[in-house]
């Protein structure tokens, strides 16, 4: 038993806000409850009635004599923190507070709900909310919610940020014929959210698929935690929204969270094997999917259909989505062409042809699962005279049964087929009206089929790295209340870290830097360097290729002179004299903290087209040996890494090793906010790397 | 002896430095006061005549008993003075000098713009410093090392040519760590000049930096909330304009910084609520949603809304640096100062006026 059953399956609860009046939401969660059967008792708290709805009202829950295990609260946001004390009085430890008005509405809400947060926290109270639609559990049967609808009983949970979605999906679902086990609207998140309510269902064992809409999450290292050890069980679908830039804008002002980088939603969501969703219909069709088929051990499928077209519509969606069509054997066609017609197909997609009934598709489809090369089927059929929904339907329903491969359906239509896509669903066949719906779940099975294959604690990569030389230059940053750091100290971390970098050395005179030209050896690279100067190239504060003594003393006068022309605010200019490197390939490689998630590790493609191209890829630190290896092969310009027309392969070993070095350093230092390597040149196999210019900006002193 | 601070470039923090030496004398058990023997006059609302700010608050801050039109006998508007003025004005001058000279075991001595202001009328401390038994400090304002020889040789000629004995120098602008570098070099020049290196006061730049509550008449805003974090630095000023994804980075670069961006881009400024940030201005009259006031109050962050654009309202606060100001003996920056010149290169400062 979960501590956050109470919420679920409450031997008892109060209604605090009960009303006759049908337009308050007490009056509606009471109904709700009453309506839904909810076996347990229920007491409305309303100082005003002696009945509502034919069930006796108490003033204050205190007047209750029998124990209350929760207690849903939907009067005025002043009202509340008493209402609580009277809670720990009667010890009522579980509060479902629907009343909004509080952080949302501004700086005296977030004062009302810091301090009810407060109280509860110190008083042993469970909150969910406050600002939620409320809670529903179709096995209990509870609805303590004001939503117009329940929902059918069934194995699959949601969890949602915005309550009004949640009423919409319920009525959608009743259309769909999908069942539901617990929803939760979690609000504000004052107390309860995501990550707790992700740890119940996941043992709620009426619960098969966890399906979530976020706006945000709040600790994301904890998310990832809790999700990796949900997801080896049972699938966690998610629907992230505000993917967009004006969607995260809305999101955040709807909210009040920074919108992380949707890169960094995708990384995280990647890291604990959660599914992400695109929109409601596929989040459902995804979650029924899984719940109900075997998982799948490969991406080739089978198409048997009654319909050219749309067995070609189904084809070009795998195709596009990454399936494979299977390359049925010899043996299957001979099988299928044994009892097909002439004209039809025994190539996949197997076309039954549109007179096909359903002892045709029963064989046809048996067939092909038999078949070593088949990894799941789809069925497609279209509403002819000679067709038959029903009996074709309770075909597929037995095959399900059967065989121990995944089985969908996709029956073209809706006014005749409803009935038998509801009644595939409800044998737990997953039915839908088009074939792209039923590829794109399919592939979401794939994916769930995967994770559950991948180890998701990877073992940690054995490197050698030099902690108190990157300690020694950080200390020193500090004490010189600077975050940005300059080249030359950012080139030493790199190489404290074992990341190959040209020598490079700051110069505040024109002698040293004529001094330390010489020594590197001609020529060299002048560049300014300024804890306050991003754009160097943009003024003319990198010069390439400085070949003697007088062109040091030329290049340095007049690199300095722009900069402070440019920059006439930025107090600390000098110059850093850098050895000339060679030019590899070129690409750009670094690590941003995600304010929710961590340190994000990047790798794309660079040079003068990196904005346009955006061909980049992103992890969580820290990253494996085998993501480091998938970040560079999910690059659009992986082949050219691997030698493209003549050109000889880069040293992909060495830039993945960078990968897990900038991974392993910000994971060791934290305070690394920024590292930015832009030109990151990788040589040909076995001629390594260079981190040409490296730039780390570190977070502030606290005080 | 006295001690006069000057400087060869106007608003650089002289009087801050003033009062902050005549405080730290004081701690010593001396009778300190401050002097500024020309200053400027100022308007009050209706436009009347009101008397030079920094006689003021210096009356305030060493609680002198002296009216401000003794602290600063000459209150000028700015304007060309007449050369057969000059020998009155003098004789005010002096006449205030003797009565604070009576009261007082060191006056501290401030000017309106540079040592050399009114040199042509012969009323520039670089003309009075005999009279008025005082050494000067000189403050560096240069922020490379040619331009340190430059002034520091500058200086020295000057204050030989009118025969005013120098204490030595400060350098309040350049960069500390430009300065580290340098400083072995500039030692050997002013030790061949024969000259003295008081210390460099620029390394902590919150010395310098007005607090937000400073910033809102400069820009007419109304609080929105956090009244009490008002008290917060400001060192630098950023606009936000650009995606949430790349404000993150950009804001991640400065440190107790303020904001300026429109009320409806909430993603930066939540994007600026997870750096370090010192106050979030929001323009052109639009409200940011009560959700990011309520973050920003989480955060310690004060909440201001302006009529103006982003463009303007940062041109009104960069187009003069605004330079941070102390209330009250109780103001936590007077701490700071009084570090700051007990971290100097050369005692000679602190020992002259103890």
């Amino acid at each position: 038993m979960h501590e956050l059953d109470s919420f679920f399956v409450p031997k008892s609860i109060a209604v605090v806000g009960a009303s006759s009046n049908s337009k308050k939401v007490g009056n509606s969660v009471l109904v709700n409850l009453l309506e839904v059967g909810y076996p347990g008792k229920i007491y409305p708290i309303n100082p005003k009635s002696t009945e509502i709805a034919g069930v006796k009202t108490y003033s204050s829950v205190l007047d209750v004599e029998d124990e209350i295990e929760l207690g849903v609260i939907a009067i005025p946001a002043r009202f509340i923190k008493s209402t609580l004390e009277e809670f720990t009085e009667k010890g009522i430890k579980y509060a479902l507070i629907i009343t909004a008005g509080f952080k949302e509405t501004g700086v005296e809400g977030a004062r009302m709900e810091n301090e009810l947060i407060e109280y509860a926290s110190q008083n042993g109270i469970r909150m969910v909310g406050p600002n939620c639609l409320g809670l529903l559990d179709m096995n209990t049967p509870m609805n303590a919610s004001f939503s117009n609808q329940s929902a059918l009983q069934g194995n699959l949970a949601l969890i949602s940020q915005s309550g009004a979605l949640i009423t919409g999906i319920l009525d959608w679902t009743l259309n769909e014929g999908i069942g539901l086990s617990r929803i939760a609207s979690i609000g504000n998140k004052a107390d309860v959210n995501e990550v707790d309510m992700l740890v119940n269902f996941s043992e709620d064992k009426d619960t098969h698929a966890i399906m979530a809409y976020l706006e945000s999450i709040d600790d994301g290292p904890k998310f990832i935690e809790t999700a990796k050890n949900i997801t080896q069980n049972k699938p966690i679908i998610v629907i992230k929204s505000g993917s967009s830039a004006a969607g995260a804008r809305a999101a955040s002002s709807h909210t009040g969270s920074m919108a992380g980088s949707d890169s960094a939603y995708n990384a995280a969501f990647r890291k604990c094997g959660v599914l992400r969703a695109g929109s409601v219909e596929e989040l459902f069709d995804a979650a029924f999917t899984i719940s109900t088929q075997p998982l799948v051990s490969g991406k080739k499928i089978a198409i048997i259909t009654n319909a050219g077209g749309p067995g070609i519509i189904a084809t070009d969606e795998a195709e596009r989505l990454g399936l494979k069509l299977a390359d049925l054997s010899a043996d299957t066609q001979d099988e299928l062409r044994s009892f097909m017609a002439a004209a039809a197909s025994w190539h996949n997609p197997v076309d039954v042809l549109g007179t096909a009934m359903e002892d045709e598709y029963d064989r046809a489809t048996r067939i092909c699962l038999k078949d070593d090369d088949v990894d799941m089927a789809l069925v497609i059929l279209t509403p002819q005279k000679q067709t038959t929904p029903k009996e074709t339907a309770d075909k597929i329903i037995k095959i399900s049964q059967e065989f121990d491969k995944p089985i969908a359906a996709a029956y073209v239509g809706a006014h005749d087929l409803n009935d038998s896509i509801l009644y595939m669903k409800q044998n737990g066949v997953p039915a839908f009206p088009f074939p792209e719906r039923a590829i794109r779940a399919l592939r979401r099975l794939y994916d769930y089929s995967v994770i559950k294959e991948r180890n998701l604690n990877p073992p940690k990569p054995s490197l050698e790295v030099d902690k108190a030389k990157v300690r020694e230059i950080i200390d020193y940053v500090r004490t010189k209340n600077r975050v940005n750091l300059l080249g030359s100290e950012a080139n030493q971390i790199a190489k404290a870290y074992g990341i190959v970098a040209p020598i490079t050395e700051t110069a505040y005179t024109v002698e040293e830097a004529i001094n330390y030209a010489n020594q590197i050896g001609y020529p060299v690279v002048l560049k300014i360097t300024s804890p306050d100067i991003v754009h160097k190239t943009d003024f003319g504060g990198v010069v390439l290729n400085v070949k003697s003594d007088e062109e040091v003393e030329n290049h340095y006068h007049t690199i300095l002179s722009k900069a402070r022309e440019e920059y006439p605010d930025s107090g600390l200019l000098a110059i850093e004299v850098q050895e000339m490197s060679v030019p590899g390939k070129e690409l750009i490689v670094g690590a941003s903290q995600d304010p929710q998630f961590g340190h994000l590790v990047m790798i794309g493609l660079g040079g003068v087209y990196t904005n346009y191209f955006k061909d980049v890829a992103f992890e969580l630190a820290p990253v494996s040996e085998d993501e480091a290896g998938n970040m560079l092969q999910s690059l659009r310009t992986y082949p050219i890494l691997e030698g493209v027309r003549g050109d000889k392969p880069s040293d992909i070993n060495a830039v993945k090793d960078t990968i897990l070095r900038i991974s392993r350093l910000v994971e060791d230092f934290p305070e690394i906010l920024e590292m930015d390597v832009n030109p990151f040149f990788v040589f040909d196999k076995g001629n390594g790397i260079s981190a040409v210019d490296v730039k780390i900006t570190i977070s502030p002193t606290k005080e | 002896m006295n001690i006069i601070i000057g400087s060869l470039e106007p608003h650089v923090g002289k009087t801050t430095l003033c009062l902050t030496i005549a405080l730290a004398a004081k701690d010593s058990g001396k009778k300190v006061g401050y002097f500024k023997p020309i200053g400027r006059f100022e308007l009050d609302e209706t436009g009347a005549r009101k008397n030079d700010s920094d006689a003021v608050k210096a009356k305030k801050l060493l609680q002198m008993n002296e009216q401000p039109e003794l602290i600063c006998p000459v209150q000028l508007s700015g304007d060309k003075l007449d050369r057969n003025k000059a020998s009155e004005l003098k004789q005010k001058i002096m006449e205030a000098y003797q009565s604070l000279s009576n009261t007082y075991d060191l006056l501290v001595i401030d000017s309106h713009e540079e040592i050399y202001e009114w040199s042509y009328v012969g009323l520039s401390l670089l003309n009075l410093a005999t009279e008025l038994n005082a050494k000067m400090v000189t403050l560096i304002s240069a922020a490379d090392e040619k331009s340190v020889y430059d002034q520091i040789f500058l200086a020295k000629n000057l204050l030989s040519l009118y025969n005013v004995s120098s204490l030595g120098f400060l350098f309040n602008h350049i960069h500390p760590e430009v300065y580290d570098q340098i400083s072995g070099r500039i030692s050997e020049f002013t030790k061949n000049e024969e000259q003295t290196i008081l210390g460099c006061i620029a390394n902590k730049p919150e010395l310098m930096a007005p607090t937000v509550k400073q910033l809102i008449p400069y820009i007419n805003a109304e609080i929105l909330s956090g009244e009490e974090f008002l008290e917060n630095i400001v060192t630098s000023y950023l606009i936000g304009a650009m995606e949430a994804d790349e404000a993150i980075r950009f804001f991640r670069r400065s440190t107790k910084k303020a904001v300026i961006t429109g009320g409806d881009r909430s993603s930066l400024a939540l994007a600026a609520l997870e750096t370090d940030t010192s106050v979030l201005i929001f323009t052109g009259n639009i409200h940011p949603t009560d959700q990011i006031l309520s973050k920003a109050n989480n955060k310690k962050v004060p909440c201001l809304l302006v009529q103006a654009d982003t463009f303007s309202t940062v041109r009104k606060l960069t187009k003069k640096r605004i330079l941070g100001e102390f209330y009250g003996i109780d103001d936590p920056i007077i701490a700071l100062w009084k570090d700051a010149l007990h971290e100097f290169s050369s005692s000679e400062l602190l020992d002259f006026i103890r």
